[in-house]
């Protein structure tokens, strides 16, 4: 028990297990029914990793957006290319990458987070200094990156917030990705070289409001596939999403209720027309600045609840929500506390229906007491 | 769900999707296997006498365009054909195995067709849209285009027709009336019984959009076997059909949500070649368009694109690749950026995402276009333009010509008319130069003329709008007029270019334009007016036969103008009234005794002008007009050195340069002697810096009513008074005029110094 806390942590405790180990069974039950030819190193077949994402009869949608994309992603990865997902921040890249990873080689933990700080050694591998000075230069000694291992097991390397990194550390990539094979100049013999296995690739997912893919070495980009993932284009989709992931993350949370639907089906509404900068009436209005992601969406439906349940125990009121809109539209720009005002009283004030007059009569809370 | 009805034994109606090569095919087959007595196509009745028509030997793609013109409007529908139509596949094989062929559809000029611009426009409701959507989701794919070729263009023959049945009666079910489309079914289903006991025991084929079939086969069993006959059209409707060359560009511009298939370059290579060759043609087009575009598509990009492209088409089990995975494998190996909206190339015009897709899209649309076969049977107009051409010697041909025309001569005059008229039908091919019309004296005109591949298309198709060049061009204006009967813009507009092309005025946009006048409120709307109608009454006896309504209009708008003027106040209207002011100028200098009623306006209009002078609280651009107005007028009182003094009173920064705008405007030539520009001079002078900048743009305004050599001459003025010799102020006054840098530029930088120098000053640093 001990040496498994260690390991990998009490399975219990964990706040958010790996996608493998959370739909284990799913996995295996796909990996016994597959029939058809997979690609190699791939632990799934095309068709049963598409399953595994967009769901098929009996199990939703893991991921709310166009099956297309994810074929097109899936044929990249089992091409000579590595994927790059762009998006918005909060439109699932993260997940999506995750889950592709997790089906393909059963293993979505081999992470690189991408950003300032990032050096060439966290990404390739680096030494355990202590034996490096006892014993030089040593298979022993190297301690081998998320780069290494995904070359040397055959499996898939997700890179996150790539264009968050320093230029030279990107392009460090790019004699991996086109000759698929790592130098370890310090090594000799056949350890100098680690050549991929079948079932090595990567993923990239990127930021469209950091510093873009427009800075990205055009040598690196040539290796890419890119594919953009936008905002859940369906109200209904949304919904059902914040929902499920709301109600789960209540339930982590120690709250046994659901989400009120009529306060959640608000919060939705505010969020997707201050994204889109259109009512729901089509008419036109102002686009916020700050991020209003169906993520987001979640966590402000997560404090919503929260704060229901332990500080009044009810499901969440409207009024919450514009406190929490207060806190998501400040973070990027104070201009957007003027642009939610307006939207209060200028499109809010219009609607009927009682959340909507409760939600237009909390407006006070915008202004910080 | 009830099966879609059964062909009643003899009497075989294939629904179809229009323009699908699938369905082409399965056309062809069924006739050559049926040989039918008849071969009934969805399409205008009334051509059935013209039928010899489409088998010339045209270049396809031709259309059938039929008009229907009365006095109240006009309205164009098109039935388009391209080699791949299954229509024209059921005219071909019909011909070929000896069938009667016959158009079996309303003519478009009936009530009950409506005012469809495509015939083969498919209806599209909410209902059939979610049903799509449906299917689209259960099959995996996109959208409409990609789930038809799925469905029909993939389908094997043997799979093909059950599948379009299943399609078709999802899309409708079957026993359901569509209202809107009632009337068609209706009349095609009694034509197809008419022609059952026509073809005695032979079989018959009835070849129609899908969405009809089911209805069609219905109302066929229920008709007696009568011949249906359309209404008669009403007496005074113009109506006709003919074949028109068509391209593929237009072709696809028609496929919204609701009609045929997208895409006619590709889907001619799947007709001709097959699924897979028409992949590797596209591919090769969409290539070639991209690099065209200065976009760098590798030998490593192509190979990436067709390892994607066959990827996804086994994946999504489809027996080749088809369109859907070349484009998705396109924009996962070609498109190197992030998409600003979510990609979209399904038909229904919503913009598809990126730039590299958009002209993917356009190589497929390919670039064919149709021509007529010599012999074709052409509408009157084409004749009567041909034979006016010849007899003015105005024939275009391949080389580009230019005509000069000088309205002086009465030959020129002739043919200005004509060719007026056919710039007013809007041929390709034909263009006027110019000069501006703005210019006064009888104009001298050029215009350029060449033979255009659309030519005979646009002509034909002009013949919507009159049997004969000039009544084509007259129902041409007064249609314009039509859709915006209260615009004095378009009104004026109508009857400058009504007098151009030598047309009788009629009434009706006389009353209108007079009325309009009458009630205008808006000044610089009349002022635009009255500036053109003054302009075509100078022109004078070029328009000779209607000098006398163009006087009537003269004395309406000086009437208007007096009641109008007396009420501006705000400023800006102040400078809108300048081009009105003008107007009424030339009218009372230059017409005055001619048109009737004009004199007796001239002491009251200068008059009201004295008032508004004295009036403290008259926008200064109309104070600077009047006065200007009344010193070209020569009134009483106003000379230019009661103008001097005028002056000092809008002597501020905030109204001089409005002031002198409306000056100059009416009275540049008398007022600019060097005794005024002194003293605006010194006016000038008088300012700081910043009141100076203030100024500067309304001033700016005021002297650009001086041509530029004129304003030289200024410059030179200005420049001896400050003390320069005559030489120097020359050379200088040169280098004013044509200046490099931007005056707002350096209006903008002298400001800046001025925030410096003051700031220098307050650090005590000068």
């Amino acid at each position: 028990m001990a040496k498994a806390v260690r390991a990998g942590g009490d399975r219990e405790a964990r706040q958010r297990p790996p996608a493998e180990d959370v739909h284990a069974a799913e996995l295996a039950r796909l990996r016994a029914e597959d029939s058809a030819p997979r690609p190699p190193g791939w632990q799934l077949s095309l068709q049963a990793v598409r399953r595994f994402i967009c769901g098929d009869g009996a199990t939703p949608a893991k991921v709310v957006c166009a099956p297309a994309l994810v074929e097109r992603a899936m044929v990249t990865l089992a091409t000579s290319r590595a994927l790059l997902l762009i998006g918005e921040p909060g439109t699932a890249k993260s997940l999506l990458s995750e889950l592709l990873a997790a089906a393909i080689s059963g293993c979505s933990t081999l992470t690189i987070q991408g950003g300032a700080s990032l050096t060439e050694d966290q990404i390739r591998y680096g030494w355990n200094y202590a034996l490096l000075v006892a014993e030089g230069p040593s298979p022993r000694a190297l301690v081998p990156g998320a780069l290494h291992t995904g070359l040397s097991a055959g499996r898939i390397v997700r890179f996150e917030e790539l264009t968050r990194c320093p230029l030279e550390v990107q392009d460090s990539l790019l004699s991996v990705l086109s000759d698929r094979v790592l130098a370890v100049p310090e090594l000799t013999g056949a350890d100098g070289m680690v050549y991929a296995r079948d079932g090595f690739n990567l993923i990239a997912t990127a930021n469209t409001r950091d510093r873009g893919v427009n800075e990205m070495s055009a040598a690196l980009k040539r290796r890419f596939g890119f594919e953009t993932v936008f905002p859940i284009a369906d109200l209904e989709a949304e919904l059902a999403l914040v929902q499920r992931e709301a109600t789960a993350l209540l339930a982590r949370s120690g709250v046994p209720r659901s989400p009120d639907p009529e306060v959640l089906e608000l919060l939705v509404t505010c969020f997707r027309e201050l994204r889109e900068a259109v009512d729901t009436e089509g008419t036109g209005m102002e686009r916020l600045s700050s991020v209003m992601s169906t993520a987001e969406a979640v966590s402000v439906a997560h404090a919503i609840g929260v704060k229901g349940h332990f500080l009044r125990g009810d499901a969440g009121q409207p009024e919450d929500i514009v406190a929490c809109l207060a806190g998501t539209a400040a973070k990027d720009d104070a201009e957007d506390l003027a642009r939610l005002r307006r939207y209060l009283d200028q499109r809010v004030s219009r609607r009927s229906g009682a959340a909507w007059r409760q939600l237009y009569a909390a407006r006070h809370l915008l202004t910080p007491q | 769900m009830s099966g879609p009805a059964p062909d009643s034994g003899r009497l075989t109606v294939i629904g179809v999707r229009h323009h699908s090569p699938a369905c082409a095919g399965l056309v062809r087959r069924r006739i050559a296997a049926l040989r039918p007595a008849f071969v009934l196509i969805e399409g205008p009745v009334d051509f059935n006498p013209h039928l010899p028509d489409l088998a010339l030997g045209h270049d396809l793609p031709v259309a059938i365009f039929s008009f229907r013109a009365d006095a109240t409007g006009s309205a164009a529908s098109y039935t388009p054909f391209c080699a791949f139509s299954p229509e024209w596949q059921a005219l071909e094989a019909g011909r070929a195995v000896g069938a009667q062929t016959l158009f079996c559809d309303l003519p478009a000029w009936d009530p009950a067709f409506g005012r469809r611009a495509n015939r083969y426009a498919d209806p599209h409701g909410a209902r059939t849209e979610a049903a799509e959507r449906a299917l689209a989701a259960a099959l995996g794919v996109a959208d409409q285009d990609a789930l038809w070729d799925v469905l029909a263009e993939a389908a094997s023959e043997a799979e093909l027709p059950a599948r379009l049945d299943r399609y078709f009666a999802l899309l409708r079910p079957p026993g359901t009336d569509d209202p809107a489309e009632a009337a068609r079914e209706r009349f095609m289903g009694a034509y197809a019984a008419h022609a059952l006991r026509a073809a005695g025991d032979r079989p018959v084929v009835l070849v129609c959009g899908g969405w009809h079939a089911d209805a069609v086969r219905r109302h066929a069993a229920q008709a007696d076997g009568t011949r249906p006959e359309p209404a008669p059209p009403e007496p005074d409707l113009r109506t006709g059909s003919y074949v028109v060359p068509y391209a593929y560009l237009r072709l696809d511009r028609f496929s919204g949500y609701a009609a045929g298939m997208p895409a006619p370059g590709y889907y001619e290579r799947v007709a001709e070649a097959g699924l897979a060759p028409a992949a590797d043609w596209a591919m090769t087009a969409i290539t070639a368009a991209l690099r065209e575009a200065g976009q760098v598509v590798s030998t490593a990009d192509r190979i990436a694109w067709r390892v994607h492209a066959e990827a996804l088409a086994r994946l999504r089990a489809h027996p080749a690749i088809l369109r859907a995975d070349l484009i998705d494998a396109a924009l996962a190996a070609l498109v190197k950026d992030a998409l600003d909206r979510p990609p979209a190339w399904a038909a229904g015009g919503a913009a598809p995402g990126h730039p590299a897709l958009a002209a993917m899209l356009r190589a497929l649309t390919g670039r064919r276009e149709g021509r007529l076969a010599p012999g074709t049977r052409q509408p009157p107009l084409v004749a009567d333009v041909a034979e006016r051409l010849r007899a003015a010697d105005l024939e275009p041909g391949p080389a580009r010509r230019s005509i000069d025309l000088d309205w002086a001569e009465p030959g020129d005059r002739a043919r200005a008319h004509l060719l007026h008229r056919l710039a007013l039908l809007g041929l390709p091919g034909i263009a006027r130069e110019g000069p501006d019309r703005a210019e006064p004296g009888l104009p001298r005109e050029r215009f350029t003329l060449v033979r255009h591949p659309h030519w005979l298309g646009a002509l034909i198709e002009a013949s919507l709008w009159g049997g004969t060049l000039e009544m084509a061009a007259a129902a041409r204006i007064s249609a314009r007029v039509e859709a915006a009967p209260d615009s004095l813009a378009v009104l004026t507009g109508a009857l400058s270019d009504a007098l151009f092309a030598g047309l009788t005025l009629e009434g009706d946009l006389l009353a209108r334009l007079s009325a309009g006048i009458a009630a205008a409120h808006d000044v610089a709307a009349l002022g635009a007016a009255g500036a053109g109608i003054v302009r075509l009454y100078r022109f004078g006896d070029a328009f000779a036969p209607s000098r006398p309504a163009l006087a009537r209009l003269c004395a309406a708008l000086a009437a208007r103008a007096l009641f109008v003027v007396e009420g501006i106040r705000e400023p800006r209207a102040g400078l809108g009234a300048i081009p009105l002011l003008l107007a009424c100028r030339d009218l009372f200098r230059e017409v005055g005794a001619e048109v009737a009623g004009l004199d007796e306006l001239r002491g009251p209009f200068a008059a009201m002008l004295g008032r508004r002078l004295a009036d403290p609280e008259t926008p200064p651009a109309l104070a600077g007009a009047a006065l200007g107005f009344r010193v070209a007028c020569g009134a009483a009182g106003s000379d230019p050195e009661a103008a001097l003094s005028r002056l000092r009173r809008f002597g501020l920064p905030a109204t001089l340069g409005d002031f002198l705008a409306g000056l100059f405007a009416l009275a540049r030539e008398e007022i600019a002697a060097d005794a005024t520009l002194a003293s605006v001079e010194g006016l000038v002078a008088a300012w700081g810096d910043e009141d100076f900048l203030r100024a500067l743009p309304s001033l700016r305004m005021a002297f650009a009513w001086f041509p530029p050599r004129e304003r030289e001459r200024i410059a030179v003025a200005i420049l001896r008074r400050s003390g320069l010799g005559e030489a120097r102020a020359e050379v200088e006054a040169l280098a004013w005029m044509r200046q490099r840098a931007r005056p707002a530029d350096q209006a903008e930088a002298l400001a800046r110094e001025a925030r410096v120098a003051a700031r220098l000053a307050r650090y005590g640093l000068t």
